[in-house]
């Protein structure tokens, strides 16, 4: 019986430390048609110098307010993955499949394109992207 | 194997229970969206975020947080702490609630959209210790504010102000303790100010300390169910509101108040709605109060006051008072209607030891139909003359009008009095003293009534008729049952003891034309000069009279010359033993002769079974007397 109870324990705290919200994450929407998961474990987000900080247990993401159209929590992870947006290395490409050059991350990506829709290439993940 | 399979699947219960919320945290208020609810949270032109209806704008929120929290819908939590207060409103009524959080003082508007088509009825738990803080509630419908552990302190107000004007649901959640207590001087009307009406509720306990008004004052009616509240202090009433008062059950403690513990007043004078009855109804629950103020009142009713069960412990000390306004004096009351008390059920011990006080007291009538009710009073006679208030007047109240003068009483109605059943016990002692009275037609139907008094112990300003019940009246210095009408007698058993002569058992209005008669009953009627039926009264049931003594404790029986025994009574432990008892005036008969005046004597005997001129024989204690039974004078 006291096995049975201290297997029940031990099992339980390992499913609570796995943190199984219902959704697993929270999925931002640019205007651009972007979607961006951030982990929702942990997740604080803030608001300083016209962006959206968000800080969560696998990583930070920041957004800037003016391109943001919604969040909302999902079930899968969506889009570029947090750490990318944090500052992973983009290859963007026209819809023509001409590159248009190599970025230290999307946000400088989106700030120095022109407007259009573009591809966008990182760590063998492929999205669309659009730019105001 | 079977046990492992339990433990996971229990495991992963827990998992999927576990709860997910998005908060976004403006100052000290905090709004929780439950993740399953949010929904598309959508950002506009960089300065609002939407949630669920709800618009932030985003310069003022202090950070977004996701944790494991619990939400429950349509709640809003108000936690005090010294200096601060924080405020959590659940994600689905976030569009619809607008806190302000100043200090400890906390206002919410609740928006007029609120109502059955959209969130429905929001839930306001309060908590914490504050000893300045307060929670103000708008709103133009229903709401429920719970007291869930709370310790509030106001230095400028009323802590806990609904300027809701519809149903407000206070819920003193169980087995929690709450306290509130207001700022003397203040211009709120009560610790708990509510402009609408109040529904007390819950198993939890709350005491009140109203510095400056009312404990509880609600501008429409107020409902009390379960729990338990005390008022310890309040500058003015306990509880104060308009329309009605209804108390179902739990505990009410009133002390220390500067005025009457419960008053109910009419909400409009002219255009009254149908609950706007100013009534009392007690239906259950305990209530005690104690009340000091000169002519202050435990209950005081505008409309009627309406006993069904519960338990009251009413104590008024106060003297009484002259009001200018009224042009009449004023006394204390342990229950006073301005319209009809009704005592269905309950246990009531009534106390009012104050000049003029009174047990019950009502303009319309009073009716008893069950329960058990002690009064005793101790006062004597208030009255105000030429300017001057005699709180203890002693001389004769013959010539002063009755609106200059208050005699204690147990039970006074301006109508008719009625008692149907249930048991009372009325004792007054002070000076001018009367037991049971009305002003116009008393009736006893049935029930136990007994009376020890030091003026009348029954009296009626018109007619009484005793139709049945067990009654014992005891005066120790005048009429045990006094008619200023007719006094019919038709069936129950009568005690009756009455002071010397002119004073008596029973004593109808001869002087104007008035009689006693008798159709059934037994009746016992011992004083100076019993009245009798007149030729012309039509009295059918034969009576008897004699000058025997009547002691305490004596039993007293009539018998036939055949021997059967038609009555018997006992005479009360306590007659004679208080006060003026049975003492002839000289001239008023000796010992076997005839009553004063040619009335009843000193002892007047009347049952079913006796015979018109028939002999009979009365035995009191040892003593015997031969009697002969007449109908009439």
């Amino acid at each position: 019986m006291k096995r049975c109870f201290l297997a029940m324990m031990v099992l339980m705290g390992c499913v609570a430390t796995a943190a199984a919200y219902d959704y697993p994450y929270l999925t931002f929407s640019t205007q651009g048609g972007v979607t961006r998961s951030v982990a929702a474990e942990e997740l604080v987000i803030t608001f300083a110098d016209g962006k959206m900080i968000a800080h969560s247990a696998q990583g930070d993401l920041e957004l800037e307010l003016q391109a943001l159209d919604k969040m909302c929590f999902t079930t899968e992870q969506s889009g570029v993955s947090s750490a990318v947006a944090a500052g992973g290395v983009v290859r963007v490409f026209s819809m023509q499949g001409v590159e248009m050059g190599t970025y230290a991350s999307q946000s400088e990506a989106v700030s120095r394109l022109p407007q259009g829709i573009y591809i966008v290439k990182h760590d063998g993940s492929t999205l669309k992207l659009a730019v105001k | 194997m079977r046990k492992s399979a339990a433990i996971i699947a229990m495991a992963l219960s827990v998992t999927a229970a576990m709860a997910q919320t998005l908060n976004v945290a403006v100052g000290n208020v905090t709004y929780a969206f439950p993740a399953a609810q949010a929904g598309d949270m959508t950002y506009t032109g960089a300065t609002t975020l939407t949630i669920l209806g709800r618009d932030f704008a985003i310069a003022e929120v202090d950070r977004i947080y996701v944790d494991a929290s619990e939400v429950k819908d349509n709640t809003v939590k108000v936690t005090m702490a010294e200096g601060q207060a924080k405020v959590t409103v659940a994600g689905n009524i976030a569009q619809y609630v607008t806190p302000t959080v100043t200090g400890a003082y906390v206002s919410i508007d609740q928006s007029s959209a609120v109502g059955d088509d959209t969130c429905g009825e929001i839930t306001y738990n309060l908590s914490g210790k504050a000893s300045d803080g307060q929670f103000t509630l708008g709103g133009s419908y229903k709401a429920t504010v719970e007291l869930n552990g709370l310790t509030l302190g106001c230095a400028t107000g009323a802590p806990i102000n609904i300027t809701n004007t519809k149903r407000i649901e206070m819920s003193v959640k169980k087995g929690t303790t709450n306290s509130l207590s207001d700022c003397a001087d203040g211009s709120q009307k009560g610790c708990i100010a509510c402009k609408g009406h109040l529904e007390l509720k819950g198993n939890g306990s709350l005491t009140i300390d109203a510095n400056t008004g009312h404990g509880i004052y609600a501008k429409e009616y107020i409902e009390m169910k379960n729990c338990t509240i005390e008022v310890l202090n309040a500058v003015k009433d306990g509880v104060n509101c308009n329309q009605y008062f209804l108390m179902e059950s739990g505990s009410l403690t009133i002390a220390n108040v500067g005025d009457d513990a419960v008053q109910v007043s009419f909400k409009d004078d002219t255009d009254r709605e149908a609950e706007d009855t100013g009534s009392i109804t007690i239906a259950g629950g305990t209530i005690t109060a104690t009340v000091e103020a000169t002519a202050a009142k435990c209950l005081k009713a505008d409309g009627c006051v309406t006993v069904t069960g519960g338990t009251l412990t009413l104590t008024t000390t106060g003297g009484g008072k002259w009001d200018a306004d009224d042009v009449k004096t004023k006394a204390s009351t342990c229950i006073s209607a301005d319209e009809n008390i009704t005592i269905d059920g309950g246990v009531l011990l009534l106390t009012s030891t104050g000049s003029g006080g009174k047990g019950m007291s009502c303009d319309g009538e009073f009716v008893m139909n069950g329960g058990d009710v002690t009064i005793s009073t101790s006062g004597g006679v208030f009255v105000y003359q030429n300017g001057v208030e005699y709180p203890n007047y002693t001389g004769s109240t013959d010539r002063i009008a009755s609106d200059y003068k208050s005699s204690a009483k147990g039970v006074k109605a301006d109508g008719n009095v009625t008692i149907n059943g249930g048991t009372i016990n009325v004792t007054t002692t002070g000076n001018g003293s009367e037991g049971i009275e009305s002003k116009a037609v008393l009736t006893i139907n049935d029930g136990t009534v007994v009376v020890n008094s030091r003026d009348d112990a029954i009296n009626s300003s018109s007619h009484m008729h005793i139709n049945g019940g067990d009654i014992t009246v005891v005066a120790t210095g005048n009429d045990g049952l006094d008619a200023n009408g007719n006094l019919y007698i038709s069936g129950g058993t009568i005690r009756a003891f009455g002071a010397g002569s002119p004073e008596c058992g029973l004593d109808a209005n001869e002087e104007q034309g008035y009689t006693v008669v008798i159709s059934g009953g037994e009746v016992l009627a011992v004083g100076g000069g019993n009245s009798v039926p007149s030729a012309s009264s039509g009295s059918t049931q034969p009576y008897v009279t004699t000058t025997l003594s009547a002691k305490a404790g004596n039993t007293v029986s009539i018998i036939s010359s055949g021997g059967t025994t038609l009555a018997t009574f006992t005479v009360p432990s306590n007659y004679g033993t208080s006060g003026t008892s049975y003492a002839r005036r000289p001239g008023g008969g000796g010992p076997g002769g005839g009553g004063p005046g040619g009335s009843g004597g000193g002892m007047l005997i009347t049952c079913p079974g006796l015979v018109s001129e028939q002999s009979y024989t009365v035995t009191s204690g040892t003593s015997t007397a031969t009697v002969t039974a007449r109908t009439t004078k």
